[in-house]
């Protein structure tokens, strides 16, 4: 690591062990009960345009053992190199070959077929999308949806602003290719909501 | 009238004084220190060093003093503490031909380039108990000679020279190093992660194996091409230095079993390898490695699976004996509340098949009367 | 990164893993949620417990535990037995986490063979120590064949197993690690627990994670889960019925152990969730045997 990189480096997680383990927790818990709001704590001082929330995911999940594909928003040379000081992990051109995938906004999702979705043999090698949104909740007059599936008691609505408007249809699509699909992290401004492959989602 | 027992932690602890009590043994006699197991029970050392995956003697040393003996246990402890210890990367590949040989032995010639070198063997000991060891006194030290400047190069270089012998496979040093203690094996598993399951791997699992081979359970046809034993040179590629740093040396045996093998469509009619290797000394471990090394590759040439030994599932996944031993002994961690479920099957089953026949008697009983009767 | 700033006695690693082998289990942690069922291979570490005892579910503990936590253990319904006590020793001593006994109070619970009888809530978390998490083993011990069956989800030779059964015995005769249908997709081991339990599986509130060491896989069911106890239409899913009731507690409807208490055909049956037993008669419940409250045995 070239010390002058370094020395002006961002730094990450004030306790690599807790903080990790908390943002880790509500990843977990966001995946297991989808459309739930899971507010952690996020790494405010990480390089803009990385929301705050999606650095503490990333860097609670990721290393050297995890292809990172990000944007071209977030593929800066500062992001770049707090992400490879804080996590190691080598970054991969190809989204379809991450572990992991860091999307800006909605509008830099892009086709989700893009995305590694498993194989059937092996579905859990496929991406998990960390996708940054603008809130959770009906005061931010963002798109209501209302989802169903393991880990939901019956339905669960919720208001995503920053959402992609057609995330229902899209969604569906994949769904028909169960158990290979892929899983969404959104990263709100302090909290995450999952989208499990697993999660039926309409708009309501 | 019943009180319900509570076992615990009380318990356990005094079953730990326990243990250390009887480890110690008799304190009339004089402890001992692991120095002393480091360096007079050597191939025990060894032994635990391969199998627990860790070089370091003074630690399986330990090791050996606290499972009191044994080898089994000592490994396990080994490989829990090596699990918390930090990974720096892996070394540049041994040069094995390059060995400060104490010990070369090759089976397929008379005489070769750099010569045999018996070495410390037990090969040609008498079994006899020397009662002298159990009185003191040093055994006279042994004769020593200025070591041999010239080459000794390994057998299969000299045969590969000529054609004879299959080429090793080619050293790619940006391929990733394979490492089964890092990403669970999936099959077929490459040879690189078997042939570290089996420098792991139990060693008398793998002796039987090897025997089972050679007593036609998917025979090998081997010649003991060559097996050194002496010290090697490590060597750490540093990233940010940009060459390789030497790490000091270590002991360790090699066996390469060179193979008979008739060709196959695709292959001329050539020897095959199966290799072993393992730190120390340890060439029952290396010997039974190389012999099950080659079986393992029965697919890749060509041949068909027919024998445990061939099998690389069945090999691969029993070969752990940290695995074999902790899964056979928690059959001694409580199952009653299974037993209880089967226990009220195996009730209700016989109570169904004692009716059913006294059901059947009784119908023949019928029968038979109403037979009788006419 | 640096080294961790929590570090638990003899300076090993807060609950004893490093970081990076966290992350990984995490990680495929996260994948089993979303996942229900599907086994979900992982590098398993060398513990420092033996490999049949709790390794896996372990490692999934050490992976979610965090300072808040409350851990209860068990095995074979038992907060005291041995092994549970082993286990929850190893987290308090590496991790210093609050532990209990109480299955209400605990925010995590490893289990070896039963579902607490006290229903679960939301935000509890169930984890499993699991010998063989592979529900097709023992029809087929090949992984490389079992790994296409589940692919395909062609589960015919199971059917052909539970049928033969109900041929030869006139029921499916299995009492424990009884097999179920998850989300209607991946047929799933549910760790030796007794069939009795498998109902609970169901629709839970709670997180249920399996954790099998030896065997490198971790497996999932999220909160609201189907899951369904295989079975036919003419025999249907028989979950264990006992005749009596708890000889302590005079609980009915709960899992029981048979205790010997002579060697002359005495027997009488108690719960084996021993916080449930010892929560009812603290509120004054007893069986027809109750003689007291014990104090802790030392041998």
């Amino acid at each position: 690591m070239p010390a002058p990189l370094a020395a002006t480096l961002r730094p990450g997680f004030a306790d690599p062990v807790f903080d990790a383990q908390a943002a880790f927790r509500a990843a977990m818990s966001a995946l297991a009960e989808p459309g739930t709001i899971r507010s952690l704590a996020g790494l405010d001082h990480a390089p803009a345009p990385l929301g705050s929330i999606a650095a503490a995911l990333i860097l609670a999940l990721a290393d050297y053992e995890t292809p990172l594909w990000r944007d071209a928003l977030l593929a800066t040379p500062e992001i770049d190199a707090w992400l490879r000081f804080h996590t190691g992990a080598p970054f991969s051109d190809a989204p379809d070959a991450a572990a992991f995938a860091l999307v800006s906004g909605a509008e830099a999702l892009g086709d989700l077929d893009r995305f590694s979705h498993g194989s059937d043999l092996a579905p859990e090698a496929s991406t998990t999308v960390i996708l940054t949104v603008a809130g959770f909740g009906a005061d931010t007059g963002g798109v209501a949806f209302r989802l169903a599936g393991p880990g939901i008691d019956g339905t669960r609505d919720v208001t995503i602003a920053g959402a992609p408007v057609d995330l229902a249809e899209r969604r569906a699509a994949d769904l028909a290719l169960y158990p290979r699909g892929l899983d969404l992290l959104l990263a709100g401004p302090n909290a995450v909501l999952g989208l499990p492959r697993t999660t039926r989602i309409e708009r309501i | 009238m019943y009180v319900a027992v509570k076992g615990g932690e009380a318990a356990i602890d005094n079953a730990h004084a326990w243990l250390a009590d009887r480890r110690r043994g008799d304190r009339a006699v004089a402890e001992i220190a692991p120095d002393q197991i480091r360096e007079q029970l050597t191939l025990a050392v060894d032994r635990v060093m391969n199998e627990g995956s860790l070089y370091d003697r003074d630690l399986a040393a330990l090791a050996i003093k606290q499972s009191r003996g044994d080898l089994i246990e000592a490994a396990f402890l080994v490989r829990a503490y090596r699990t918390t210890l930090p990974r720096f990367g892996a070394t540049e590949p041994l040069d094995t031909g390059a060995m400060a040989v104490a010990r070369r032995i090759s089976a397929t010639y008379k005489d070769l380039p750099g010569g045999q070198i018996l070495g410390p063997t037990f090969d040609y000991t008498h079994r006899l108990i020397d009662f002298a060891l159990a009185a003191d006194g040093e055994p006279p030290r042994a004769p020593t000679a200025p070591a041999d400047a010239a080459a000794m190069p390994r057998v299969t270089d000299l045969l590969a020279g000529e054609g004879l012998l299959e080429a090793d496979s080619p050293y790619d040093p940006e391929a990733p190093v394979g490492d089964l203690t890092r990403e669970p094996v999936t099959y077929p598993a490459a040879r690189d992660l078997r042939l570290q399951q089996l420098a792991r791997g139990d060693e008398g699992f793998l002796l039987a194996l090897a025997y089972s081979s050679q007593r036609g359970f998917g025979s090998t046809h081997p010649f003991a091409g060559e097996i050194r034993m002496g010290e090697v040179e490590l060597e750490f590629d540093c990233a940010d230095l940009g060459f390789a740093v030497p790490l000091g040396s270590i002991t360790v045996t090699e066996c390469q079993m060179v193979n008979q093998f008739a060709g196959s469509a695709d292959a001329a009619p050539a020897f095959t390898r199966g290799y072993g290797l393992a730190f120390g000394h340890a060439e029952r471990k290396v010997m039974a490695m190389a012999l099950v090394d080659r079986a393992l590759r029965t697919q890749e040439l060509g041949g068909e699976v027919v024998a445990p030994v061939q099998d690389q599932e069945f090999v691969l996944s029993h070969a752990d004996n940290i695995q074999a031993t902790g899964f056979v002994e928690h059959l001694k961690l409580p199952h009653y509340v299974d037993f209880q479920a089967e226990l009220g099957l195996v009730r209700k089953l016989r109570a169904e098949w004692t009716a059913r026949r006294e059901a059947r008697d009784a119908a023949a009983d019928t029968l038979a009367d109403r037979e009788a009767a006419e | 990164m640096t080294a961790s700033t929590a570090t638990a006695a003899g300076g090993y690693a807060f609950a004893y893993l490093d970081d990076q082998t966290k992350r990984m289990i995490r990680r495929a942690i996260l994948k089993a949620i979303a996942i229900p069922g599907h086994q979900v291979p992982f590098a398993a570490r060398d513990m420092p417990m033996p490999y049949g005892w709790g390794t896996g579910g372990i490692q999934v503990t050490a992976a979610i535990l965090g300072p808040a936590d409350v851990l209860k253990v068990i095995d074979q319904g038992a907060d005291d037995t041995t092994n549970a006590v082993s286990i929850r020793k190893f987290f308090k001593t590496t991790a210093n986490v609050a532990v209990t006994t109480r299955t209400t109070e605990a925010t995590v619970i490893q289990t070896r063979h039963r579902i607490p009888e006290t229903p679960l809530g939301p935000g509890q978390i169930l984890v499993y120590q699991v010998p063989i998490p592979e529900p097709l083993r023992f029809l087929e011990p090949r992984e490389t064949e079992t790994r296409v069956m589940h692919a395909l989800a062609d589960y015919g030779l199971m059917h052909v197993k539970l049928y033969e059964d109900i041929a030869t015995h006139g029921r499916i005769a299995k009492t424990y690690a009884y097999p179920v249908k998850v989300e209607g997709r991946y047929v799933m081991d549910p760790s030796p627990t007794p069939k009795f339990d498998n109902p609970k599986m169901h629709l839970s509130p709670a997180l249920q994670l399996f954790g099998a060491g030896r065997e490198k896989r971790i497996y999932a069911l999220p909160p609201f889960t189907h899951v369904v106890s295989l079975d036919f239409e003419d025999h249907p899913f028989e979950p264990t019925r006992f005749d009596a009731p708890c000889a302590l507690c005079g609980a009915t409807g709960v899992y029981l152990d048979e205790v010997v208490t002579d060697d002359a055909g005495g027997r009488m049956f108690v719960c084996s969730d021993t916080d449930h037993c010892e929560t009812r008669r603290a509120e004054g419940h007893h069986g027809t045997e109750w003689a007291g409250e014990a104090t802790e045995a030392t041998a």
